[in-house]
């Protein structure tokens, strides 16, 4: 089937606005094209070769099959490998638990003509999310519980029935969307003893209009960004939600989530993309189930906005089916750039007033040394010509600018126009103000390679595991007088925490990748050594959690975009209050009041009322 | 615990090598606060940063507006106090101020013990995150933060900025000097002065946060006359912690640093000083005559530098406070945690003191002369007395006292000549090696009674009040392990005592003596009682005390109990004392109440008891103005006196002030029956004449 043919029918389609279905990019079977235990496809990703070189794996990155030395003698030294430290993950399971399912239940389902499976595999690779906790019980060990069935649902109509269904006998239904989230949403109580359906948006994915007037589209939520982004882009349009696992995550999770993407600054937060949603909850004994505006209009004033109670519900309140987002005409010309501060301080200093001046461009992010460091050495082996070309960069830079190597970090922009003057022009104002700031412009490939990289960074981690080093990134929300603090004593907290707990290896870095008019959104790498550690899960957690305390004192967010889900429960009462708990349980069992969402998400142990 | 790990005497080295290329060595100073490049702020840029602050720019408005001043004016008024106060760093000077001091350390001291393991764990953790560490030492001495920044340089550890009084400042050149060391400057008293007090306070928060160097600062406020630990003062902690509150470093480390001399350089002036008798006002030609001690070779023995663990601020600014920060920028650190983090700070100096043989040798002289003067003291029944006191303090208090565990008889012997060799202006043995004390003081001649702080004392009692304050001085360390202990000797009946008695005798001597012996205020009856079950356990365990069907009795052990026992008599006298004469005040007394008219007359009547009565007040220690004021304060803090703001006068409370005195006469005392005026001739030193007394 070729791109052209499908372009023809798509436009049909929605021209008639019919629904447009289409092949995903990922298969209903995703263990035939993604890693059951890991990240992303199975082609692509980091592995050492024979001659002890990193190299990427596949040609869908633009780093694929190269050979990384660079990054080899990072890793080397950063965490003190050798490369015979390699650890085996175990295979595939051939055993999984029996699924807690009558055969009446089954009976029922196959009744619905529903898509299902009980099948181990299916069931397991939507037990989990990808913090990593659950990567490394997948590599070495085993979860506590999974789904019992897995469905598929075709529509809005199909969630409603399987949510009966869960009424009627007594059943959990855990929402599963692309199976990214870091907050440990997805994964099953170990306590519940109930049968769990794991319901699979991701056959619910068709996009059921596209307004070109109003710019408009609905989808079903189980569309997944890439394919979102494709098909909009055939039609001369983007929605412009980028978030780092844009190739995998769905709509329904983004909104679930209140998820944030790369181009914000142009197109705006989930919420602010969000024009209509529809929920199934759990008041299966009403007649109306479905929790949707009666309108289709860009704002209204009609008491509290009830979408905000759906937008970071996480899976607990219902299954979010239906939503309509806005959506842009494709911008004609997109620009990178990339600015070389002297230090963190001035870098900061500079994004802050490009966010009071509101001149950002659709993306700007700023790496600390660290990251700038770790950046620089993801790329191939230069030739003489780069070689050089690095070297008189490196020299400016050092010499003549007198930046210290060890100081300097990076911003990337990513810029979006119609006409490239206005681009040129808006350059040129961000420079100015990086100007006073002793920034310097560093050119657009650096740019264009930070973005580049963007998606091949999720990757690593399963190389780190590999070779005994537990790495996650969390983030915060802050405002700006205390981001520079907040960012430097969360590095100050984990390197106390590692000496404390005997770590000599580890890595922490951050970068501000989104701008506020009163603050940033700020995102932590951490990576720890953990050879001849005896629970490295639990101390890796445990600096985590640190972390996270800290974060808290400095005045930060529980998360920006990643949401509560488990592994943020704990805070979850000082993040809302007492107050805001209370309304939290009263809107879950008014919403679900047989707890079919019993995911678990933000306060546990909801207590069913049966 | 007697320790022979972890110290080194640091002078060793410096006897070996040539001090010119010692001070001139290459070397690149240890930055405690690990700032990125970018966060440290030179002079210049503290000067701008404080200059800029918001609250500094505020007080210059108010104070322009309210005064009509122009604001160039007020900013120029700023910009002066800052450039008096800020420090600067300049190893240069450091280098060549090293060598001279180095000379003199030589000279005066035998041996400066300090612990190099705690100071090389301390280099080693400032290597691990970007905490800013803040020096805390004990006051005993003006010699306190030269020798700490000698150490600092020895060890190639950058000087920090140093909190110092405005005294020095004053002095020619010297000020200047001390200030390329690092120190800043502080005026006395400011509560008055908005502006300053904001550019002191935005100067101390920028150096926590930018300045690559630790703060050090002195607890204490200033140096303890006494020898034993003084209250903390809370501003410039809570200044200091108002930055971690407010997120401007990760973490704040207190590294508390317990000092003892075995002879501080200004030992007479501090006995002078407590009797009333005024110091003289620090000044360069002052320095160098005092310079004179560098006459006599070790004169001043040995020096015990002992560094206590860091404690972490982070622990008692937690998460809770810093957010309600975030969420209201006016909020205050509650003041108890403040009062808590000094309170810890005070108590490590307390367990990290490390004794010498004067401090034991000190007390047993004292008790002598209190209860056998008629004995002579020899030395032989000196090392007995001795050996069995270090024991106990050693066993059953866990004092610290540097060396190996020895009975035998000459090394002991050894052990106490050694200690008594800085002494021999006043302690010596005499022909037939028995014990004898110099006479310390030598008539003054122009005393300027305008700035006499006390009663004029006669020249009669001075010559007593001197010598021996001057042994309680060296007796006094001891007190950082005994006070608890000594509180409950005054508790406990011949007879036997209800424990419930004694707890509640101990409870309100603990309340009015919680600001001499710089005790952590404690409500909680619980705490109080694990505190003064843990000291009576001690005792029983010594034979002090025996405990039968809930009567506490005095065990056989009385020579232990009547030594501890006569330690605290002198300060329950004076209250006792003082008490009587709030009560009688308005009858007997013809001038106002006020904090300083206490102090005379508290002084004047006991001089008068020391010579005319038998039983209260016979130690010329009650001499001591220090005791006063203490007690004084304690008495505010209680509500028995009050002050009356409108007619700046204090008011008595009757009823509470008799209940205290019916209580303080309850308590089972048991005076010496040899008077301390009758008993100090018998013990004098009769060659003591020509003695040069170094005022």
């Amino acid at each position: 089937m070729s791109e052209q043919w499908k372009h023809r029918t798509a436009a049909e389609t929605a021209s008639a606005n019919e629904p447009i279905e289409f092949e995903s990019a990922v298969p209903k079977i995703r263990q035939r094209l993604l890693k059951w235990n890991g990240w992303g496809y199975k082609d692509s990703g980091f592995r050492v070769n024979d001659k002890n070189v990193i190299e990427f794996t596949g040609n869908r990155y633009p780093i694929g099959n190269r050979e990384l030395p660079y990054f080899t003698k990072w890793c080397e030294t950063t965490f003190d490998l050798t490369w015979d430290m390699k650890c085996t993950f175990q295979n595939l399971p051939k055993h999984f638990p029996e699924p807690i399912l009558s055969a009446e239940l089954l009976d029922v389902i196959k009744e619905l003509t529903i898509d299902y499976s009980i099948d181990g595999v299916d069931r397991l690779f939507r037990a989990h999310g990808h913090t990593v906790r659950e990567i490394y019980l997948l590599k070495h060990g085993s979860f506590q519980r999974i789904p019992d069935i897995v469905l598929w649902p075709k529509c809005h109509e199909d969630v409603v029935k399987i949510v009966n269904i869960c009424a009627h006998y007594g059943i959990v239904c855990i929402p599963f969307g692309g199976g990214t989230s870091v907050s440990r949403a997805t994964c099953c109580p170990p306590d519940e003893c109930r049968t769990i359906i794991s319901l699979d948006t991701s056959q619910m994915n068709r996009i059921l209009w596209i307004d070109r007037d109003n710019l408009l589209i609905c989808c079903e939520s189980g569309i997944i960004g890439q394919d979102l982004e494709r098909l909009l882009r055939i039609e001369g349009f983007t929605c412009g939600h980028e978030p780092d696992s844009y190739e995998f995550s769905s709509l329904g999770g983004w909104v679930a989530t209140r998820a944030s993407g790369m181009k914000k600054n142009t197109y705006g937060n989930i919420e602010d993309l969000v024009v209509r949603l529809r929920m199934v909850t759990g008041r299966t004994e009403n007649p109306v189930i479905t929790l949707e505006r009666g309108n289709l209009v860009p704002r209204v004033s009609c008491g509290p906005d009830f979408d905000h109670v759906i937008l970071g519900s996480e899976g607990t309140l219902g299954i979010i089916t239906e939503i309509v987002l806005k959506i842009r005409p494709l911008p004609r010309v997109v620009k990178y750039g990339s600015i070389v501060f002297p230090h963190f301080l001035s870098g900061v200093h500079a994004l802050r007033e490009i966010a009071k001046e509101r001149c950002q461009p659709a993306s700007i992010r700023l790496m600390d040394n660290e990251q700038f460091q770790m950046g620089q050495t993801l790329r191939p082996e230069s030739g003489w010509g780069g070689l050089i070309l690095q070297g008189l960069k490196h020299m400016y830079i050092t010499r003549i600018k007198g930046f210290r190597w060890d100081q300097i970090c990076v911003a990337t922009l990513l810029m979006e126009g119609d006409v490239a003057e206005d681009i040129a022009a808006q350059e040129r104002k961000i420079y100015k103000i990086a100007d006073k700031y002793c920034g310097i412009p560093a050119g657009e490939a650096n740019g264009e390679r930070g973005y580049m990289l963007t998606f091949v960074i999720a990757y690593i981690r399963d190389l780190a595991i590999e070779y005994n080093v537990l790495a996650e990134s969390f983030e915060t929300s802050v405002s700006w007088n205390r981001a520079l603090s907040l960012c430097r004593n969360v590095k100050s907290r984990v390197a106390r925490d590692c000496k404390a707990r005997d770590i000599r290896k580890y890595f922490i870095s951050c970068r501000v990748t989104q701008t506020y008019d009163a603050g940033c959104c700020v995102y932590f790498y951490l990576a720890v050594s953990y050879s001849d550690m005896e629970n490295p899960v639990e101390t890796y957690e445990a600096i985590e959690h640190a972390a996270r305390e800290e974060i808290l004192a400095n005045g930060g967010s529980l998360s920006h975009h990643h949401g509560v889900g488990k592994i943020r429960a704990s805070f979850y009462p000082e993040a809302v209050g007492e107050a805001g708990v209370s309304l939290y349980r009263a809107t879950k069992a008014h919403l679900d009041p047989h707890n079919i969402f019993a995911a678990g998400n933000m306060v546990s142990g909801n207590k069913s009322k049966l | 615990m007697e320790l022979n790990t972890g110290f080194v005497d640091m002078l060793e080295n410096r006897r070996r090598d040539c001090d010119f290329l010692w001070a001139t060595r290459s070397m690149d100073p240890a930055l405690p606060h690990m700032l990125p490049p970018d966060s440290v702020y030179d002079r210049e840029r503290i000067i701008q940063a404080v200059l800029q602050d918001k609250q500094v720019k505020a007080a210059i408005d108010t104070i322009a507006k309210t005064t009509g001043v122009g604001v160039k004016d007020v900013e120029n008024n700023a910009r002066a106090m800052i450039n008096e106060m800020a420090s600067k760093a300049d190893l240069a000077t450091v280098r060549w101020i090293g060598i001279f001091i180095t000379k003199a350390m030589k000279r005066m001291f035998s041996q400066i013990y300090i612990n190099e393991i705690m100071l090389s764990n301390l280099k080693k953790e400032t290597r691990i995150s970007q905490a800013q560490y803040i020096y805390v030492p004990s006051h005993r001495s003006y010699l306190d933060f030269i020798l700490l920044s000698y150490i600092l340089f020895s060890y190639d550890m950058a000087l920090p900025n140093i909190a110092a009084g405005m005294d020095f400042y004053n002095m020619k050149i010297v000020g200047e000097l001390l200030r390329k060391t690092g120190a800043f400057y502080i005026r006395r008293s400011f509560s008055n002065d908005l502006l300053y007090k904001q550019i002191f306070r935005s100067y101390v928060n920028t150096i926590v946060s930018h300045s690559d160097r630790a703060i050090e600062f002195f607890i204490e406020g200033t140096r303890s006359r006494s020898q034993k630990s003084t209250i903390p003062k809370y501003g410039l902690l809570s200044i200091i912690i108002e930055s971690l509150l407010q997120g401007d470093v990760p973490d704040i480390y207190f590294v508390p640093m317990s000092i003892n001399y075995e002879r501080p350089p200004e030992e007479l002036l501090f006995v002078y000083e407590m009797l009333g008798v005024p110091k003289p006002k620090e000044s360069t030609a002052r320095l160098f005559r005092s310079l004179s001690i560098l006459q006599k070779p070790f004169s001043h023995g040995r020096i015990f530098f002992n560094i206590g663990e860091p404690i972490s601020a982070s622990q008692f600014v937690d998460k809770t406070y810093r957010q309600k920060k975030v969420l209201q920028p006016s909020f205050k650190i509650p003041s108890s945690v403040v009062e808590n983090i000094a309170y810890l700070i005070i108590e490590s100096h307390k367990k990290n003191t490390v004794l010498m043989p004067i401090n034991i040798i000190a007390l047993l002289l004292n008790e002598k002369i209190q209860t056998k003067p008629k004995e002579l003291y020899t030395l032989d029944l000196l090392i007995q007395d001795y050996q069995w006191f270090k024991s106990f303090v050693t066993k059953s208090l866990k004092a610290l006292i540097y060396g190996t565990e020895t009975t035998d008889n000459d090394m002991i012997k050894q052990e106490i000549l050694e200690s008594l060799k800085p002494h021999d202006e006043l302690i010596v043995l005499d022909s037939s090696n028995t014990l004898k004390i110099k006479q310390r003081h030598k008539r003054i001649k122009q005393l300027n009674y305008s700035n006499i702080k006390g009663y004029p004392l006669s020249e009669q009692t001075l010559q007593i009040a001197v010598s021996a304050i001057n042994i309680a001085i060296y007796s006094n360390p001891i007190l950082a392990y005994l006070t608890e202990i000594v509180f409950i000797t005054a508790t406990i009946e011949e007879n036997g005592i209800e424990t419930e008695v004694a707890l509640e005798r101990y409870e309100l001597l603990r309340r009015l003596f919680s600001t001499e012996f710089a005790m952590r205020p404690i409500e909680d009856k619980t705490l109080i009682k694990i505190e003064w079950e843990k000291s009576l356990n001690i005792l029983i365990s010594q034979n002090c005390l025996h405990i039968v069907n809930n009567l506490i009795f005095i065990g056989n052990n009385t020579k232990l109990f009547s030594i501890l026992h006569n330690i605290i008599l002198p300060f329950i006298d004076v209250a006792y004392v003082i008490c009587i004469l709030l009560s009688e005040w308005t009858e007997r007394m013809s001038v106002e109440l006020t904090d300083r008219t206490i102090l005379v007359e508290t002084q004047k009547e006991v001089e008068r008891l020391i010579f005319e009565t038998k039983d209260r007040c016979q130690h010329p220690y009650c001499l001591s103005l220090d005791l006063y004021n203490t007690t004084w304060s304690s008495l505010l803090s209680q509500g028995i006196i009050a002050y009356q703001k409108h007619t700046n006068t204090y008011q008595t409370d009757k009823a509470k002030l008799t209940y205290l005195i019916g209580a303080l006469l309850e308590l089972p005392l048991r005076h010496p029956t040899e008077t301390y005026v009758d008993a100090f001739p018998l013990i004098i030193s009769t060659s003591s004449m020509d003695i040069q007394a170094k005022l």
